[in-house]
């Protein structure tokens, strides 16, 4: 693991500036983000702030911008092209959009034409703007250097005229064929991409060539090393070629066993010249003579006889200046060699030499042809510097193709997860791939943190950014993830929350002990009090309640943070739970003189929610509109129904909100937000834990506020339907009993004959029974995971009995008819009423939740052994 | 009619200590165990009419105490009130798995807690057990 490396490879950066562009219009939030950056201890944010979008651009033309936080909506510009301009003036600045809402089209369009990330205005939290302005910087940089480095190797392709680069796969399907290509062998690349390189360009009478190409295949797929050789191919016009070919395994996009980069060059000429030197010398000069290669007669005293015109251009120097002198490299026969040539305008080419054996004015000699291989060599260089990267990086790289299967894997991929290359090399890894490839495939990239298994089974944490990597016609053929090894770090975060749990409970043995003793001696219980001790023990007693909150509140966050909240929802009538919670203030607000008053909706079907978490959002938003609402002031709790959701308000007449504080109030410790009244002071953590746990309620919170007047605090919560409720129940619970390997048993109660119930009473009356039922059930059951519902609109009752056998439920069952006939007696429900119960478990008498349903709705009634009618009390007296 | 008395089991004597100030303040006779051995011992010997329970203690631990007490003939009808500083799901649901009354946490209510005492001692209460405990 080199987690140690990258931790310190990270506060490098993070010591560094980081200087911010805030284009935004709104002084107020500009100031937030400004204060919300300076509290960051580990990093320094230099935020130069523009109200219009032409002094943005302004600073973006002159200043070094690291990243730009820009508001789309602003006072010269509106919209996407507020975006489009930005990005035009500086395309490598990354952009992080703000926005108003959670669903703001316009910035998703900014994120699809190039913004890094858009946050939505009032959620953003220190944590969240931190994170994402690394994040966008970091993504950014990888995005740019991979546009430049693909850039530059096109460049380089299409420069080399004079050399062909093809690159085919294992079939020898072309896939690019460069303008060199095109040159030599008169076939365009529209015309030959996707075709099979054999078909077109190898004679069909040479077997040799044949031959080796297959050798070459093989020899490629099984030492996934270079080699180079000579082959006969043809034009597009007939005529033979003799090309050196330089194969080496695919490098980027393919990997080396699944496809083969071909370099060819042309040495037609000179495989033309070694063939038919002794023919004719005459010839032979005419042919050398024209030859794009340069060409020099070497004696055996190793002094240059001739040189041709691409010798002189080679070197720089006339023919007359060069012929006499010595040649100065070793002349060998029949040996390939590279030599580096000194142009006359300086710098250094580099160039392949060959060397036959000739006879020049009847003396034996070299023929030595002299081809430049710079370029060829420059795009060598660029594949292996790549390749450089890819090994020593510490991130780990991974290529995949589109169906996740493994292309490529570096050395830091192998220390992080603990395969090695071949073991995962062409196979797609559990969801490691398949999530990569999903995600960028959609989005277009794909970034966060990812657990993941090692090879060993131990689990690791890493930060992944993962990008789409197109060819050279700019098809997605292949995904390319760098994932950094974050593992260290989340410990280190967990410990710290594992930490603060241990402390706040270590806390709140010695507070329970202070509390109980300072309260028995206030309230009297140990003797009678003086009114100055009264005085100073209600003192010490409002401080000792306050830690504890703080403690109370400490632990929920380290809980939230390591994820550790559960919720325990059942159904809840909303509108009761909000009046309970707002009545038990009554005492609190009487010492104030504010009035408390509903606006409830009784209406509402039951809300599928925890009652103690939304419980504690309620109080706390209660205590807080007290807290800052004057005496004689007015606390409003409202319950609306907004079709799909639920909003739950809690109005103040206090002193209310600035906008400029709005935005940080549901942060952590923010206590800036509100002017204090008297009275006690919170924790600055109530907030931040409303929106958590209204958050993971699927839930939204907000505020709207007028300095002076007041503040509305509301929360949604989703409606979901009292069938939804019992089936999500039912879901939940089938999966702890299959998961635990327990028994899971229903006692079902519901009226025999409803339909002929309902023409003789009014369908509330029923309901009213059924309600009583409901609550006759719940205060029979003991267990705390018990649960009652109700099923098919309301009118089946059913106890849901975890971990449970069918005979503990069949006695459940009696009692709960013990306690409706006795309910019955005494209320006297009319005398057609008749009730049945029964019992079903899982897994004895069903095996999965649709036979439980089945079993519910049809069937079970008609059956001798669960149906049994409850005595009908009014009856006999 | 005779005082009822009631027995704290719990490793921290300061709380010990408030608690039984606060009982008797209330009525009742208190018995106190520092830890859960000697809570098994002293419920054996002293049968007393209700038993206050700690989690986290050394020589046996809170669950064990629930467990042996519900387990012997002797004990198994003494209600029990687990007040602990360890207020998880998991060791609520178990409490009430192995037969406890009812699951206060740390730092408590004092009217919270004189009222679940009454509720747990009450007759009406004693009932439903045993009615359960024959089903």
């Amino acid at each position: 693991m080199n987690a140690t490396n990258q931790n310190s490879e990270f506060r490098t950066r993070n010591s560094e500036i980081i200087r911010v562009l805030l284009i935004e219009d709104s002084p107020g939030y500009a100031e937030i983000v400004k204060i919300m950056l300076d509290k960051i201890a580990d990093a320094r944010f230099d935020v130069v702030c523009a109200r219009r979008l032409s002094e943005g651009l302004e600073c973006l033309s002159t200043g070094e911008i690291d990243v730009v936080l820009l508001d789309l909506k602003l006072p010269d510009s509106r919209g996407i092209e507020t975006f489009d301009r930005v990005y035009a003036q500086a395309p490598r600045v990354p952009v992080i959009v703000l926005t108003v809402t959670d669903n703001d089209e316009m910035a998703l369009g900014a994120v699809k034409k190039g913004a890094q990330d858009y946050l939505v205005k009032e959620q953003v939290d220190v944590k969240l703007l931190v994170r994402a302005i690394r994040y966008a910087i970091e993504r950014k940089r990888v995005e740019e250097d991979l546009k430049e480095t693909n850039i530059f190797l096109r460049n380089i392709l299409d420069s080399s005229s004079s050399i062909s680069i093809i690159s085919n796969d294992l079939e020898g399907k072309i896939l690019f064929w460069n303008k060199g290509a095109e040159n030599m062998f008169g076939y365009k690349a529209e015309e030959i991409v996707g075709r099979c390189k054999a078909d077109i360009l190898y004679p069909e009478d040479d077997e040799e060539t044949q031959k080796t190409i297959a050798g070459i295949r093989s020899f490629i797929v099984s030492n996934k090393q270079e080699i180079s050789c000579e082959v006969r191919e043809v034009t597009k016009d007939g005529h033979t070629l003799w090309i050196n070919l330089t194969c080496t395994p695919r490098l980027d996009e393919k990997g080396h066993v699944v496809g083969i980069l071909g370099i060819g060059e042309d040495i037609t000429v000179r495989k033309w010249t070694e063939e038919a030197w002794i023919s004719s010398e005459a010839r032979l000069r005419t042919i050398i003579q024209h030859d794009v290669d340069a060409i020099i007669i070497v004696d055996r005293k190793g002094i240059m006889r001739f040189i041709n015109p691409a010798a002189e251009i080679l070197f720089g120097r006339k023919r007359e200046d060069l012929e006499g002198e010595s040649f100065g490299f070793p002349v060998v026969p029949g040996e390939k060699a590279e030599i580096d040539i000194v142009r006359k305008g300086g710098g250094i080419a580099v160039a392949e030499m060959r060397t036959v054996e000739t006879e020049w004015d009847k003396e034996p000699a070299y023929l030595v042809s002299v081809r430049d291989i710079t370029d060829h060599k420059q795009t060598e260089e660029q594949l292996r510097g790549q390749a450089l990267i890819f090994e020593n990086i510490h991130d780990g790289i991974i290529v995949t193709d589109l169906e996740g299967n493994i292309i490529r894997w570096n050395p830091a991929a192998e220390r992080m997860f603990g395969y090695y290359k071949n073991e995962v090399v062409r196979k797609a890894v559990g969801g490691l791939t398949t999530k990569i490839v999903k995600g960028t495939l959609h989005e277009g990239r794909w970034n966060g943190e990812m657990d993941f298994n090692r090879k060993d089974d131990t689990k690791g944490t890493c930060e992944t950014t993962v990008i789409p990597l197109r060819d050279e016609r700019d098809n997605i053929t292949a995904v390319f993830g760098v994932f950094r090894d974050i593992t260290e770090a989340k410990e280190i975060d967990r410990m710290k929350s594992e930490l603060i749990s241990n402390v706040s409970h270590e806390l709140r043995t010695p507070l329970t002990t202070i509390k109980e003793g300072i309260t028995l001696v206030f309230d009297g219980s140990l003797g009678h009090l003086n009114a100055d001790q009264e005085a100073a023990l209600a003192i010490a007693k409002q401080d000792i309640d306050r830690l504890a909150r703080l403690i109370n509140d400490l632990l929920d966050i380290s809980k939230i943070e390591a994820g550790r909240m559960e919720l325990k929802k059942s159904s809840v009538d909303i509108s009761s739970l909000a009046e309970e919670v707002l009545f038990s203030f009554q005492n609190q607000a009487g010492k104030k003189h504010i009035q408390l008053k509903t606006r409830l909706k009784r209406t509402l079907p039951p809300l599928y929610i925890d009652p103690d978490k939304i419980s504690q959002v309620l109080a706390n938003l209660i205590s807080n509109g007290i807290k800052f609402t004057p005496e004689n002031g007015r606390i409003t709790v409202g319950v609306k129904d907004k079709g799909k959701d639920v909003e739950i308000s809690v109005a103040d007449t206090g002193v209310g909100v600035s906008q400029d504080n709005i935005t940080g109030l549901f942060d952590r410790f923010s206590q800036f937000s509100r002017v204090y009244g008297p009275g006690e002071r919170g924790t600055g953590l109530g907030l931040a834990i409303s929106k958590e746990i209204v958050e993971m309620h699927g839930g939204r919170i907000w505020v709207e506020s007028e300095v002076g007047k007041g503040s509305t605090f509301t929360f949604s919560l989703s409606r979901l339907s009292q069938d939804e409720i019992f089936r999500a129940y039912l879901t939940n619970g089938l999966r702890e009993a299959a998961e635990k390997n327990c028994p899971l048993s229903l006692v079902v109660v519901r009226m025999k004959n409803l339909e002929k119930i309902e023409t003789g009473h009014t369908r509330e009356k029923v309901f009213e029974i059924l309600r009583e039922i409901e609550g006759l059930i719940a205060r029979t059951l003991r267990r705390k995971s018990d649960i009652v519902s109700r099923y098919k609109y309301g009118e089946i009752v059913i106890a849901i009995l975890m971990d449970t056998a069918k005979k503990d439920a069949q006695s459940v069952k009696e009692r709960i008819r013990q306690a409706i006939e006795a309910e019955m007696q005494e209320k006297r429900w009319p005398k057609d009423i008749e009730i049945f119960l029964g019992v079903v478990t899982y897994p004895d008498d069903v095996k999965d939740e649709v036979e439980l349903i089945n079993k519910i709705l049809k069937g079970f009634w008609a059956d001798e052994i669960t149906g049994e009618r409850a005595a009908q009390g009014g009856k006999d007296g | 009619m005779d005082k009822k008395r009631i027995l704290v089991v719990d490793d921290e004597p300061n709380f010990v200590r408030v608690v039984q100030l606060r009982l008797e303040a209330a009525g009742y006779e208190v018995l106190v165990a520092f830890d859960g051995m000697q809570g098994v011992s002293t419920a054996h010997q002293e049968k007393p009419d209700l038993i206050i329970l700690d989690i986290m203690m050394p020589a046996m631990h809170g669950h064990r105490v629930c467990e042996a007490l519900k387990k012997s003939a002797k004990t198994w009808t003494i209600p029990i009130i687990y007040l602990t500083a360890k207020g998880s799901k998991e060791d609520e649901e178990l409490a009430y798995k192995l037969g406890a009354e009812h699951f206060l946490t740390k730092p408590y209510d004092p009217q919270v807690l004189l009222e679940t005492i009454k509720k747990a001692l009450d007759p009406g209460a004693q009932l439903t057990k045993a009615e359960k405990g024959g089903s």
